[in-house]
């Protein structure tokens, strides 16, 4: 069997299917397209013109190469991560379902029939380099493109996808890949040289006319793992199992019709689906509780055991927000941004709601009223975000960025906003998925989306943001702090008692 | 030198997490041979038959098909020409038509001229062949489970594999894939299917295998096995 036949039965394949497009699909298709050209021309020319009227002067293009020396290489290991992250359940190369019945069951080589999608993969890569590069050229009036980071990430994308056991290494490492990323900005000069994200920032900054010493053997490294990540990859392209082929065929089905709704919630359940399929599932057991109110708490627990990642996501993202306060508490942006941390921290914890809210009909099977069953499925998660907070202030403490004098207080309030930022997350948790009818209301439909994405996050700011301006209006914190009690008090008893006059969603 | 099974699971073992779905399937078909798989919910038959078509990676074991063999290399072309699988669910291209599926799958195997009478045949037995024209969203279940029958049966293989073939089948339609299974047999090939339905692989099946939680339970001649302890004891016979 030849690579001919391959090349037929594709042929064949694209044939039949324009064969079948109803009538009028193309010329909307180009509609769709010309629209996009014309809209990407006018918003490129525009901003073009913007960019060289305000900020592409010499002294914003070299504050620009600081800011990207220091943050540049962090940034593109972070996406590096996360494509490999999208590796292990999608990737550069996807078949249907019904490909792999067919296709991939006949007798054809299987490097014919994925190379010619690998090739679209990593042509899309290097189309995204290239419009970044596009975006660096225009905010440094450099010359220098970038195409290369996002290519290698399709070739390497592709090393994962076509390995199982990479796969897994990938699952396992991505946190070492993020607890490298936090430290690359405390060292900028080593983070140039540490690796593909640091190789592709010294000859942008180089040519923004920023210092980066060495740049030129950084762009042949580059080049070279450029190079040797896509050879690897076309070289490997016949060596996908059917498995991982088929897994991710069944998964893109459900992904396109979620995105499709903007369903958040049903991409997430099929890419927690496809880690479960790669690491399986943690086999914790824990005892039953005695008193029936802790059912649910035990629950939840052991759902946390056997995804001990949510605990680690919580933990990293409530330390960020303990750092922010600390480091510079006076600073009203960066409290926004750890109340937001601390919501997502919250997030992290609250996924049994969310699973009770998937199958809203499963909570007829307990005993409970559905606000009271939410309400329980607060408690661990308010009990543990409290611990992690708890740990991370004394942490805070004991590394000398947070006086003896505030420790007090913060270990005191600490609970208390741990309770709040739980019962935000589970407002907002607790309504299930995106309304199909918000999609429907036409040009307000998108505004009225976005608030419904907002609605916990604004729901945190708003309810923490009374307490953290009382502490900031009076001179010294202790005074502020019988308001900010009965304040937060108020507030938990208020969330509380709305969750537990929740009924299912239907 | 002794002529190697059609089909051949050494030691098969499949694991997801800590979920042992087969454990140390060992089972040998020869050519012209129908076996059928049985069991509860869970026992581990479809992951028997798609470890044996090369649509798992088995976690120990290997497959052998007509002496190739199929595990370790992700690319088998060998193999997979000699193997035909039908899986429990149909699965097709939604813009393609019965008919156009059915040429494709021709152009795949490289069937060449004899395809177009073969794909009449096959439609004309089927039961299709007033369908030929329509796609899949036009087609119910059953018909969908019929065009993926169609072109499991269409190339020429040596080794046929269906987990669950007769669901959404009618009756009628039930026992004309009897008849094509049968000559499959007859012709040579070793069948090896999964069923629910005792009924359709009694008359079908020469040897019957029973899989509990991933064991074999009792393998045997199908009536023995049928009318065995084992089989009284899960409810199976």
């Amino acid at each position: 069997m030849s690579a001919v036949a391959a090349r037929q039965a594709l042929a064949y394949r694209r044939r039949r299917r324009r064969a079948h497009r109803r009538p009028g699909q193309l010329s909307d298709l180009l509609a769709l397209a010309y629209v996009m050209v014309l809209y990407a021309l006018i918003l490129g020319w525009g901003s073009f013109r913007t960019l060289r009227q305000t900020t592409a002067s010499p002294a914003e293009a070299a504050r620009l190469a600081e800011l990207l020396a220091r943050l540049g290489p962090a940034v593109l290991l972070v996406g590096l991560v996360a494509a490999l992250r999208y590796a292990t359940w999608q990737g550069p190369v996807v078949f249907g379902a019904a490909d792999v019945q067919l296709l991939l069951a006949a007798p054809l080589p299987r490097a014919a029939l994925v190379r010619p999608r690998l090739v679209w993969g990593l042509g899309a890569g290097a189309t995204l380099g290239g419009l970044l590069g596009l975006g660096a050229f225009l905010l440094l009036w450099a010359e220098l493109a970038v195409p290369a980071g996002p290519l290698l990430a399709a070739a390497l994308g592709w090393l994962v996808e076509e390995s199982p056991v990479r796969a897994r290494a990938v699952l396992r490492l991505s946190p070492v890949g993020l607890l490298l990323a936090a430290a690359l900005p405390a060292v900028p000069a080593e983070a140039l040289w540490s690796g593909p994200w640091g190789w592709a920032v010294g000859p942008i900054i180089a040519a923004a006319g920023g210092w980066a010493p060495g740049w030129p053997a950084q762009a042949a490294l580059l080049a070279l793992a450029v190079a040797a990540a896509v050879t690897a990859a076309w070289r490997r392209a016949g060596g996908a199992p059917t498995e991982e082929l088929a897994r991710r065929a069944a998964l893109r089905g459900g992904l396109a019709a979620s995105a499709y709704l903007l369903d958040v919630r049903a991409v997430a359940l099929l890419r927690q689906q496809a880690t479960r399929a790669l690491l399986g599932v943690r086999r914790v057991r824990l005892r039953p509780p005695r008193a029936r109110w802790l059912a649910i708490p035990w629950r939840d627990t052991l759902a946390m055991l056997r995804a001990p990642g949510r605990l680690g996501w919580a933990a990293a993202l409530a330390a960020g927000a303990i750092l922010a306060v600390a480091a510079a508490p006076s600073r009203r942006g960066l409290g926004i941004a750890a109340v937001l941390a601390g919501y997502l921290a919250a997030g992290r914890l609250v996924e049994s709601i969310r699973v009770e809210t998937d199958q809203p009909d499963a909570h007829y099977q307990l005993s409970w009223r559905y606000g009271n069953l939410i309400l329980l499925h607060c408690l661990q998660p308010a009990v543990v975000l409290a611990a992690i907070g708890s740990l991370l202030v004394v942490a805070a403490w004991l590394a000398g960025l947070l006086p003896t004098a505030a420790l007090g207080l913060a270990l005191t309030g600490t609970p208390a906003t741990a309770a709040v930022l739980v019962l935000a997350a589970a407002i907002a948790g607790r309504r299930g998925r995106v309304p199909v009818e918000l999609l429907l209301l036409g040009d307000v439909g998108g505004i009225a989306l976005l608030l419904w994405i907002l609605t916990g996050p604004l729901l945190a700011e708003t309810l923490l943001g009374v307490p953290i301006a009382l502490l900031r209006a009076t001179p010294t914190p202790q005074t502020a702090i019988p308001a900010v009690a009965v304040w937060l008090a108020l507030v938990v008893l208020g969330e509380s008692a709305w969750l537990r006059t929740r009924k299912p969603p239907s | 030198m002794p002529i190697p099974a059609a089909l051949r699971l050494c030691g098969l073992r499949k694991v997801y997490g800590d979920v042992v779905a087969l454990d140390g399937l060992d089972l040998e078909v020869a050519a012209g041979e129908c076996v059928a798989l049985i069991g509860h919910n869970g026992s581990g038959k479809t992951t028997a038959v798609r470890l044996a078509a090369g649509q798992l990676r088995p976690t120990a074991g290997t497959v052998m098909v007509a002496g190739i063999t199929l595990t370790g290399a992700a690319d088998v072309p060998e193999a997979r020409a000699r193997l035909a699988f039908v899986p429990d669910t149909p699965v097709l291209y939604g813009d393609l038509t019965v008919g156009e599926h059915l040429e494709l799958v021709a152009l795949a195997h490289e069937l060449g001229e004899q395809a177009g009478q073969r794909i009449a045949v096959l439609l004309e037995e089927l039961g299709l062949s007033g369908r030929r024209e329509f796609l899949p969203g036009q087609l119910s279940r059953g018909l969908r489970q019929k065009t993926q029958l169609a072109c499991a049966l269409l190339r020429p293989f040596q080794v046929l594999l269906l987990d669950e073939p007769v669901v959404g089948l009618d009756p009628p339609s039930q026992r004309a894939l009897h008849r094509l299974l049968r000559r499959a047999a007859g012709g040579g090939a070793a069948v090896v299917l999964t069923t629910h339905q005792l009924g359709f692989a009694d008359g079908l099946a020469d040897r019957a295998v029973i899989l509990e939680e991933g064991r074999v339970a009792d393998a045997g001649a199908f009536e023995r096995v049928i009318g065995g302890a084992e089989a009284g004891r899960l409810g199976l016979s």
